[in-house]
């Protein structure tokens, strides 16, 4: 480390730290991917924030963090490069200091789970709190599943060879209720709609598809307990091959600026 | 547009803004007075006026739920087109009739033909239970998202209890407050202790912590989980037996404290930081 300096925002920062943010977050899920427009909208034109209340550090002319403090008390983002603790505790004691003498009464933050700033935040004198949780739906579920069959193709098209029709029970208002999913040697097609001759039914809740492909449940037991029927049952395995491709694996974290 | 036996849903025209503004202003109190809506949605770089949805009463609008175009982070490597189900709101008097319901299954038919892959919204997880899954069927999204807090001070309280004071002035509460005197530290762990005396005028912030007769200690995570959950008492049951909360006085004055409970429940039932 060459010398940590940390500075308030100046016009012209906001590629840096759009670089920066979408970098650091580049393994996780759940959140904006950020541009100079959306950032500019949800940090710096946020009513509470004023440029005093951002603060970038570098490590000599490195560029290597920063901070988004609002008077109202949240910290609306707050990136660190490569978890670097020195860093975090600079900026985490400079938006304290700030919104110390803007008079709130107290600081909230989100940060991933098991990243190195919570033990920083957790020296500061911060405690874990109660928060708003994310939650997610579709109206659309073959375009969901769409975009989560194409980056898993190519794994997909070597293994299988079948037309799915999934049927779902329990929809709520709006959303389609059937779809099917084309997995040929030469192509994925996902389409709404139930195909004229599936080789594969699947008969499932709406729900406990979205818990399977969000992660939250697994096909396996959802099979297991008699929630997802598949037709023919010797088929199971190709269901089990297919939705355990494309269900999501990665940790989500989402900023207190795309919360509100 | 949609009709009910008692009011219509439609979508937001220009001459509505004012009164889904104070609607949204009134129902979420953390909103700062007309810039935070004006800044949320008008100013929105992808707002749409087509996306927002009112209920209308007799010329008056009195329910109102926004959707706001964004891109989300599936994975590493995937991102869609997502919609952010946001401030939904309802008149206190229109509740529980079922515009909240209305506004949502109007959102969703308005644009059947361009439905989103994924819709999200951020909410309490109570409030997800009763309401947003069974209406819209969401489920909760991979949580690996931790929130932390720090409390700075305790001038909130002081202007709670300046206000509850003013009520026990004018008589509102009875002579409940009558035989009571009472003086309890709140110590919550990285926070300045919050002392507390009760007596027939009311609540006084600020006292000596050295003459506090019940001393509470808790955690930050604790004192919120008590304030988030719905249980009031028995919500204290739990971290207690776990040493996350704990009493010390004698056992007279903890008596006290468990019989003004709900001066406590006053003064550090909202939004207390």
């Amino acid at each position: 480390m060459c010398g940590l300096s940390v500075r308030t925002f100046e016009n012209g920062d906001e590629p840096a730290i759009v670089e920066l943010f979408n970098n650091i977050y580049s393994r996780y899920g759940g959140f904006v991917p950020r541009t100079v427009e959306y950032w500019r909208w949800c940090c710096l034109e946020r009513p509470d924030v004023e440029r005093d209340g951002v603060f970038l550090a570098f490590d000599g002319e490195r560029f290597c963090g920063y901070l988004v403090a609002g008077s109202s008390g949240s910290i609306w983002e707050f990136c660190v490069a490569d978890d670097d603790r020195k860093v975090a505790r600079a900026l985490l004691g400079e938006a304290v200091s700030y919104l110390e003498k803007v008079g709130v009464s107290s600081v909230s933050v989100n940060v991933p789970s098991g990243a190195g700033v919570v033990e920083v935040l957790r020296k500061a004198g911060f405690g874990e709190v109660f928060a708003a949780k994310m939650f997610v739906t579709t109206l659309n579920p073959a375009t969901l599943v769409q975009a989560l069959v194409t980056p898993r193709k190519e794994a997909l098209m070597e293994k299988l060879d079948d037309e799915f029709g999934v049927q779902l029970r329990d929809v709520p208002y709006g959303a389609s209720e059937e779809f099917s999913v084309k997995i040929r040697s030469i192509s994925v097609e996902v389409v709404e709609g139930f195909p004229k001759e599936p080789s594969v039914v699947v008969e499932l809740r709406f729900m406990d598809l979205l818990l399977v492909l969000f992660g939250n449940s697994s096909a396996g037991r959802l099979l297991l307990t008699g929630k997802m029927r598949v037709r023919p049952f010797w088929k199971s395995g190709a269901v089990l091959t297919l939705l355990s491709a494309i269900r999501l694996r990665n940790s989500w974290f989402f900023p207190l600026s795309d919360s509100f | 547009m949609l009709v009910s036996d008692s009011f219509i849903c439609r979508t937001l025209r220009e001459e509505d803004e004012k009164a889904v503004r104070q609607l949204v202003e009134s129902t979420f109190k953390t909103f700062s007075t007309g810039k935070f809506w004006d800044w949320k949605y008008l100013r929105n770089p992808k707002f749409d006026r087509s996306f927002v949805a009112v209920a209308e009463e007799g010329g008056k609008i009195v329910g109102c739920n926004h959707w706001l175009q964004r891109t989300v982070k599936l994975s590493d490597s995937i991102a869609v087109d997502s919609m952010l189900g946001a401030s939904i709101a309802v008149a206190p008097e229109y509740r529980k009739r079922g515009v909240g319901r209305a506004l949502i299954h109007f959102l969703r038919s308005q644009h059947g033909k361009r439905k989103p892959s994924l819709m999200h919204m951020f909410a309490d997880p109570e409030l997800r239970k009763h309401f947003h899954t069974p209406v819209g069927g969401y489920v909760p999204a991979p949580d690996g998202t931790i929130s932390y807090m720090k409390i700075l001070n305790w001038n909130k309280i002081k202007i709670i209890a300046a206000t509850f004071n003013e009520r026990v002035k004018r008589g509102d509460f009875g002579n409940r407050l009558a035989e009571v005197n009472l003086t309890v530290v709140f110590k919550v762990h990285a926070a300045p202790p919050l002392c507390l005396h009760l007596d027939c005028r009311g609540v006084e912030v600020d006292v000596s912590v050295e003459s506090a007769e019940v001393t509470i200690s808790s955690d930050v995570a604790t004192l919120s989980r008590i304030k988030g959950g719905q249980n009031g008492v028995r919500m204290l049951i739990g971290p207690f037996l776990m040493g996350r909360l704990k009493f010390r006085g004698g056992l007279l004055k903890m008596l006290a404290v468990y019989r003004n409970m709900w001066v406590f429940r006053e003064i550090l039932g909202g939004k207390i930081t």
